[in-house]
C-alpha cells in the first residue's frame, strides 16, 4: 500500500514517541531505589496504576528461601479449644504433585504472608540501618497497621473455612500461628542431621462472627 | 535524514513478526483458558460471592484501586457464574483464533476481572499477560494459528483507506511494544538480582528450590545438591536476564537468545511448578522467533502433509488404470 504515506509515517512516529513515554514511565517505576526514582516515584506511579501496573522483581533481590505457612486452632461454643491444624500444607503438597497449572489455593497464605513481610523499600532500607546501628526502629506507619490488620482478618477468615469441620461444624472463634521454618543454611548443606530454625507468631483469638 | 525516512517507510509498510505474535495470541490464549480450568473446581470459594475474600470487602478494594471488575457489578451467583464461564469460552476463542480483536479485548475484560478478584493468587505471568494483552490489540495476531471465518477482513474493506493504510504501522508499533516489554522485564529483574546476596554467593537455586511451595519432590534435590549445578545455574540465571536486550538487539543472537529464555523457562514451569508463568514469558518471547517459528510452522506442515500426498500418489496409477481401461471399454 503506497498511498497515505504522510499519514502513516505520522502515526508511526507519534506511536513510537507514545511507546518511548510509556517505556520510560515503566522503566522509572521498575528500577531498583535511585535518586530520580525517589524524586518521581509517586507521580509515575500514579501514571501506570492500576492498568500498567507491574512488578519484575520475580525472586529478587533475595529468593524466597523458608517455609512459610499457618496452623490454626478454634474455640468451641463450650470453650474448649482445638489442637492447632496445619491449614496451608495440604495445598502445597497439592502443587508439589500437580505441575501442569497447578490449583493457586496455596497462595491464599503465602501470599499474603508475603505482602504482610514486604515493607515500602525506602522504609525497609532505613530500618535495615537503625537495626546496624542498634537504634529502634521505625515503627509501623498507620497505612502499614492497616495492611497488617487485614491480612490478619484475611488469614483468619481463611482458616475458619478449613476448620469448618471442628466443634460440630461451628466453631466461636479462631486463632492463627503463622511459622517460618528457616531451612538449613548453605554451609551446612552436607549435615544431614541440620534441621533449621522455626520461629512462630500466635495472632489474637478472632470471633468467628467478626470474620465471616 | 533520507535513511530515517527510508527506515519509517519501511517500518510503516511491510508488517514484521507476523507468525511470532500470532503465536503469542494463541499461547496466551491457552494460559488465561488454563487459568480459568485449573481453578474451576475451587471457582466459588476463590471467586464466588461468598468467597474467602467477601464481595463486599472486593468492590471496596476495586474502588480504592480505581479499577473496575465485572464481578463487582453484581454479588448475585448466577452473575458470577455467568461471567466466569463467559470469561472462559473467551479464553477458549483466543486461543483458537475465533472473533478477532473484539474477542481479544472481551478476554482482558474478563481476565483483569478474575484478576482484581483476588489479587493475591497472582504471580509475574498474570502481571505481563494483563500488560500484552492491549498491546496485541494493535497487531495482526489473527493472521496465523487462527479458524479465521473471514468477517473481520470483509469489515475490513468497509473502512476507509486512510483507516485501513494505518494497520501496519500499528502492527509493527505492537510488536515493538512487546518486545520492548519483555527486554524490560528481564533488565529489570536480572538488576534487582545482581544485589541480592544470595544471587551474588552463586547460592539462590539451593535456597529456592528447597522452598516445599516450588520444590518438585525427587528432581529438585538433584539439583540443589550439586553444588556445579547451584553455582552455574545462579550465575547464569544473572548474566542471561542483564544482558537478554543485547541478545536480541544483535540479529545473529537473536534466536538463541530467545531460546535459552525458553529453555530457562521450561526449566522454571517443571521445576517450580509455574507453569502460567513459564509459558507465558514463552508466549511473549515468540515476538523474537518469528522467522524460527515461520519455519517449524512450515516443516511440521510438511511432515503431516506428505503421508496424505504419499497416499494420493499411490492412488493416483491405480486410478489413471481405471480410467483407461474404461476409456478402451467405451471405444
Amino acid at each position: 500500500m503506497t498511498e497515505h504515506v504522510v499519514l502513516r509515517r505520522a502515526v508511526l512516529i507519534a506511536g513510537a514517541a507514545l511507546l518511548g513515554a510509556y517505556l520510560s514511565i515503566a522503566a522509572l517505576t521498575q528500577t531498583p531505589l535511585n535518586p530520580v526514582k525517589l524524586r518521581y516515584y509517586d507521580e509515575m506511579n500514579a501514571l501506570t496504576e492500576p492498568y500498567l501496573s507491574q512488578n519484575w522483581m520475580l525472586f529478587a533481590p533475595d529468593p524466597l528461601s523458608d517455609d512459610r505457612g499457618i496452623l490454626a486452632r478454634a474455640k468451641c461454643a463450650n470453650g474448649r479449644a482445638t489442637g492447632f491444624y496445619d491449614v496451608s500444607r495440604p495445598y502445597v503438597a497439592r502443587v508439589q504433585h500437580d505441575r501442569f497449572f497447578p490449583s493457586r489455593i496455596n497462595r491464599l497464605v503465602s501470599g499474603t504472608i508475603t505482602q504482610m513481610d514486604s515493607p515500602d523499600p525506602v522504609l525497609a532500607r532505613l530500618r535495615n540501618k537503625e537495626m546496624e546501628k542498634k537504634k529502634r526502629p521505625v515503627p509501623l506507619l498507620p497505612y502499614e497497621k492497616t495492611s497488617r490488620k487485614e491480612a490478619e482478618t484475611f488469614l483468619a477468615r481463611y482458616s475458619l473455612s478449613q476448620l469448618s469441620n471442628v466443634c460440630d461444624g461451628s466453631p466461636s472463634a479462631v486463632q492463627v500461628r503463622m511459622y517460618v521454618h528457616e531451612l538449613p543454611s548453605w554451609s551446612r548443606r552436607k549435615d544431614s542431621s541440620a534441621r533449621g530454625t522455626t520461629r512462630f507468631e500466635d495472632l489474637k483469638w478472632r470471633n468467628a462472627e467478626d470474620v465471616g | 535524514m533520507k535513511k530515517f525516512i527510508s527506515t519509517v517507510d519501511r517500518w510503516s509498510s511491510v508488517p514484521f513478526g507476523v507468525v511470532g505474535v500470532s503465536g503469542t495470541r494463541a499461547l496466551l490464549g491457552f494460559v488465561g483458558l488454563m487459568f480459568y480450568v485449573s481453578q474451576y473446581a475451587d471457582r466459588d470459594y476463590l471467586f464466588g460471592p461468598d468467597a474467602v475474600l467477601p464481595w463486599r470487602e472486593f468492590v471496596a478494594q476495586v474502588h480504592s484501586n480505581g479499577s473496575f471488575s465485572l464481578y463487582a457489578w453484581s454479588s448475585s451467583e448466577a452473575w458470577f457464574q455467568l461471567v466466569f464461564h463467559l470469561g472462559l469460552i473467551t479464553a477458549l476463542m483466543v486461543t483458537l483464533g475465533i472473533g478477532g480483536r473484539a474477542g481479544l479485548a472481551c478476554h482482558w475484560v474478563f481476565l483483569w476481572s478474575l484478576y482484581e478478584r483476588q489479587p493475591v493468587l497472582l504471580d509475574g505471568g498474570d502481571n505481563l499477560a494483563y500488560l500484552v494483552l492491549p498491546m496485541l490489540l494493535a497487531t495482526r495476531c489473527y493472521d496465523r494459528f487462527s479458524f479465521s471465518s473471514g468477517r473481520a477482513k470483509r469489515l475490513g474493506r468497509r473502512l476507509p483507506t486512510q483507516v485501513r493504510s494505518l494497520a501496519t504501522p500499528l502492527h509493527n508499533l505492537g510488536v515493538v511494544a512487546i518486545a520492548s516489554q519483555m527486554c524490560l522485564v528481564y533488565v529489570v529483574s536480572g538488576l534487582y538480582k545482581v544485589q541480592g546476596q544470595m544471587w551474588q554467593d552463586g547460592t539462590a537455586l539451593f535456597y529456592v528450590l528447597r522452598v516445599p511451595e516450588f520444590a518438585f519432590p525427587g528432581v529438585s534435590n538433584l539439583i540443589y545438591h550439586n553444588d556445579f549445578l547451584v553455582v552455574a545455574g545462579t550465575y547464569m540465571t544473572v548474566i542471561f536476564l542483564v544482558y537478554f536486550p543485547l541478545g536480541v538487539l544483535v540479529p545473529a543472537l537473536r534466536p538463541w537468545a530467545a531460546a535459552m529464555s525458553i529453555s530457562f523457562h521450561v526449566a522454571i514451569g517443571l521445576c517450580m511448578g509455574l507453569t502460567g508463568f513459564a509459558l507465558t514469558m514463552i508466549a511473549c518471547d515468540l515476538v523474537f522467533l518469528d522467522k524460527e517459528l515461520g519455519k517449524a510452522v512450515s516443516a511440521v506442515a510438511n511432515l503431516a502433509v506428505r503421508p496424505i500426498r504419499r497416499a494420493r500418489n499411490e492412488k493416483e496409477p491405480g486410478g489413471r488404470a481405471v480410467e483407461v481401461t474404461l476409456a478402451e471399454e467405451s471405444v
